[in-house]
């Protein structure tokens, strides 16, 4: 095999661990102008039309990958603002700038729906019909457009019109009661240790930042239990937060479709906390950068 | 052997073969080198195609197919076709798979065959005039054609016996026709009007590198609309005066459409144009009745001003897409035959502020830049001048359909082609081993105002408790501008079943 394809061939294996300036070969400081140049020459040098009477179906699509690949390098690098949003997250040690990672395919979407369904379901199965019924209008009412709660509703023999109630759990006390809900005076204690950077700033990013997150646990603690959360960061420095239980599921509900766990809910941050979180998202950034020799 | 290029359009279309690295284009037997889209079934069972195809639609309106290119690749039931539908005095049914097919001589023909034939007749006209096979060939598409109507075509190519090298958009071709050779550096529009589609597509041409900024256009917007517009006024006027709907009947319609064209292409050169139409319609006691007319430009160019206005605008949306001020384009490039009607000539220099170029001809540019392409693509590869590159890009965003009835945007709109995106899925249900995957053209938030693809089916997924299965879905936009899907199971590497129903351009 000649040069050219062994070279094609490993750097179509390597997509995914290239970078767009490692794959258009410029450096991070390049002008649109220079970016557009190497752009041109990979061009040159791999598009499949050059290649147009080639046969071989590895080579035909390893090439094709790596012209999306390079467009896709290019579109983002010689645009100010992509070029920065990428950069954001090349620094938090993503190679490609996708825009959301993981797409839910549930029914309902949202998690306040999904709640009210999941209290729905808890009432039908408790035989209490009318707190089920009233429920599944919640969700609905939340997200109109629930093929599974439509038919949830339809199941119990309801209406499918989403009756102008407040949405209002009867299992969980409202938010605005829960102080009043009765409390486990001492807190729970949790430790999470966080092995790498990358899975701080996506704990950050998806559970932190959003003020809640899911911890799986096969011993639940009940209902408006108070926690100490200690999450434990790779450089061994410790952020604590308080945080509350929002939601229960138990173990022996499993088949009920959740993993066993607990949804908390993270109090009000201080700015001490607030502080300590932005210099261990520097680090990580710092961290991300050094990994990718910039 | 020898490759050629194709400009299948929707009035005509035109063959241009590459020959020791030269282009020609190919003249029927009178030296014509328009070949009507026409395709005629005549009562003895044989079919006409080309100019003798149209000279039959007056005398049997019924059986003669025409603009079969505004049909094909579309679901039968979507509104645009229905509305199409009703202007056309042939008749249209839906086929088996939900595209439409035209009844002929009490036969039903799909639209993608009737593209066949005037393919195939196509390539026996090149093959004549090269003396040699032809088997492959570059067809050319309006830049806003949809991923099924990319398919049906290169699919028609197929049926014709051509090896589709490339299904490329019809500016890009105008532009390579333009640009080879030349060493320009520059910023390109390519205004494009043809009989029925209009595009517009600003290009960056540097050296042999053609890259596209980006494209627009309109799918309903071309010179037939302005034939249509001459014509309704004439019968109109006659159904003031002999209180007779010319509409109501295929002959006078065909005949009224045909005129409307002669004379939109006479103002192109006069002033004003007067003549009869002769027993267009009978009245009391089968008395003869004539339609005289008198159309001058100035009545012309008030009735179209407004589908000029409709360009223009999209040629503004063009431009901003690409964050392009008018006055920073280089070149204008002419394609279509209705920039040949001085009012879109003058309003397109008026917009971008300079002539725009005509000296190819624009009936044949995009033929001559198919041919181009072609030669590229059968060029040996160890050549030794570069070949020009294009780069093209998406018309429209693709994506998918997320709980709650929203869209995930996989593909951008004017993303460069070939492009490839992968998505991750988890399952929604416990022990779920199928997923079912609804795909659509557009980049609406909401699913249901997109244009609906069609669905991917995954079956053969793991059995396990919701959530915890990752399924990772590729879009990939190939050079043809046509989707291909394939999925896998993240944590087994299994590639499952993918098919992709193409439903083509209905409503989500």
């Amino acid at each position: 095999m000649s040069d050219f394809w062994h070279d094609v061939l490993a750097l179509a294996a390597a997509l995914d661990r290239r970078s767009y300036y490692q794959l258009l070969d410029v450096t991070p400081d390049a002008s649109v102008e220079a970016v557009r140049a190497a752009y041109a020459q990979r061009v040159a040098a791999y598009h499949p039309d050059r290649h147009a009477r080639e046969t071989d179906p590895d080579r035909k699509r390893a090439l094709v990958s790596l012209q999306a690949r390079f467009n896709e390098a290019y579109r983002v690098l010689s645009d100010p603002h992509q070029r920065a949003e990428y950069d954001r997250v090349l620094a938090s040690g993503q190679l490609r700038w996708l825009g959301r990672a993981l797409v839910h395919v549930e029914d309902p979407a949202s998690p306040q729906a999904r709640r009210y369904f999941q209290f729905g379901k808890d009432a039908e199965r408790d035989g209490d019909r009318a707190g089920a019924l009233m429920n599944y209008q919640f969700a609905l009412q939340l997200e109109p457009s629930s093929e599974a709660v439509r038919a949830a509703i339809e199941a119990i023999g309801g209406d499918k019109k989403a009756e102008p109630v407040k949405p209002r759990p009867p299992t969980a006390p409202p938010v605005a009661d829960q102080r009043a809900a009765p409390r486990h005076e001492i807190a729970h204690p949790v430790r999470l240790h966080v092995s790498t950077w990358k899975k701080l700033v996506t704990m950050y990013a998806r559970d932190i930042s959003a003020g809640g997150m899911f911890l799986k646990t096969t011993h639940p603690p009940p209902l408006g239990t108070h926690l100490q959360l200690a999450i434990i960061a790779p450089d061994g420095r410790v952020l604590e937060l308080r945080a509350e239980v929002a939601h229960v599921i138990a173990a022996d509900r499993a088949d009920m479709g959740a993993l066993p766990g607990i949804g908390i809910r993270f109090l009000e941050l201080d700015e001490a906390q607030r502080t300590l979180i932005e210099d261990l998202l520097a680090a990580a950034a710092q961290a991300a950068v050094l990994a990718h020799g910039k | 052997m020898v490759a050629v290029g194709i400009d299948l359009g929707t009035t005509n279309s035109v063959v241009a073969l590459a020959r020791d690295g030269r282009i020609e284009v190919v003249p029927d037997d009178e030296g014509r080198k328009l070949h009507p889209s026409v395709v005629a079934f005549k009562p003895n069972g044989e079919r006409a195609i080309g100019m003798p195809a149209r000279l039959r639609r007056v005398i049997d309106p019924r059986n003669t197919i025409f603009s079969a290119k505004r049909l094909i690749g579309q679901a039968f039931e979507s509104k645009a076709i229905q509305s199409l539908i009703a202007q056309l005095p042939y008749e249209v049914r839906a086929a088996k798979d939900g595209e439409p097919a035209v009844l002929a001589r009490g036969k039903t023909v799909p639209v993608a065959e009737i593209s066949t034939m005037i393919l195939a007749h196509l390539r026996a006209r090149a093959e004549a005039y090269a003396g040699e096979p032809v088997t492959e060939a570059v067809i050319t598409v309006p830049a806003n054609f949809t991923d099924g109507q990319r398919e049906a075509t290169r699919r028609a190519g197929e049926a014709a016996g051509l090896r589709v090298l490339r299904v490329l958009n019809e500016p890009t071709a105008a532009a390579l026709a333009y640009g080879i050779g030349k060493q320009v550096h520059q910023r390109v529009v390519v205004f494009d009007m043809g009989g029925g589609t209009f595009d517009v597509t600003l290009l960056a041409v540097r050296d042999d590198f053609f890259e596209v900024l980006a494209t627009g256009g309109d799918p309903f917007l071309g010179g037939d609309d302005m034939d249509k517009l001459i014509a309704d006024r004439m019968a109109r006027r006659f159904l003031e005066q002999h209180r007779i709907d010319l509409n109501t009947d295929p002959r006078a319609t065909a005949i009224l459409r045909i005129a409307g064209e002669q004379i939109k292409g006479k103002l192109s050169s006069e002033d004003e144009v007067t003549g009869s139409l002769s027993e267009i319609a009978h009245g009391e006691g089968g008395v003869p009745l004539a339609l005289d007319f008198r159309v001058t430009r100035a009545e012309l160019e008030q009735m179209i001003e407004p589908l000029v206005d409709r360009a223009i605008v999209k040629c503004e949306d063009v431009l901003a897409a690409a964050g392009v001020m008018a006055q920073h384009v280089d070149e204008v490039i002419l394609v279509g035959g209705a920039t040949r009607v001085p009012l879109v000539r003058r309003r397109v220099a008026e917009h971008f502020q300079r002539e725009p170029r005509t000296d190819i001809n624009p009936m044949e540019v995009v033929a001559e830049g198919a041919a181009l392409q072609a030669m590229i693509l059968t060029a040996p590869a160890e050549q030794s001048k570069p070949a020009p590159i294009l780069i093209d890009v998406t018309p429209h965003a693709l994506g998918l359909a997320t709980a709650g009835g929203y869209t995930d945007v996989l593909i951008d709109r004017n993303q460069a082609i070939p492009a490839e995106r992968t998505r991750v899925f988890a399952t929604a249900r416990d022990q779920q081993t199928e997923v079912v995957i609804r795909i659509c053209q557009g980049g609406e938030r909401t699913f249901a105002n997109n244009v609906a693809l069609g669905e991917l089916r995954l079956d053969g997924i793991a059995a396990a408790p919701r959530g915890q299965v990752r399924i990772e879905v590729t879009f990939l936009v190939d050079a043809d501008g046509i989707l291909q899907v394939s999925a896998k199971d993240v944590a087994t590497g299994h590639a499952n079943r993918v098919s992709l129903r193409v439903l083509g351009g209905e409503r989500a």
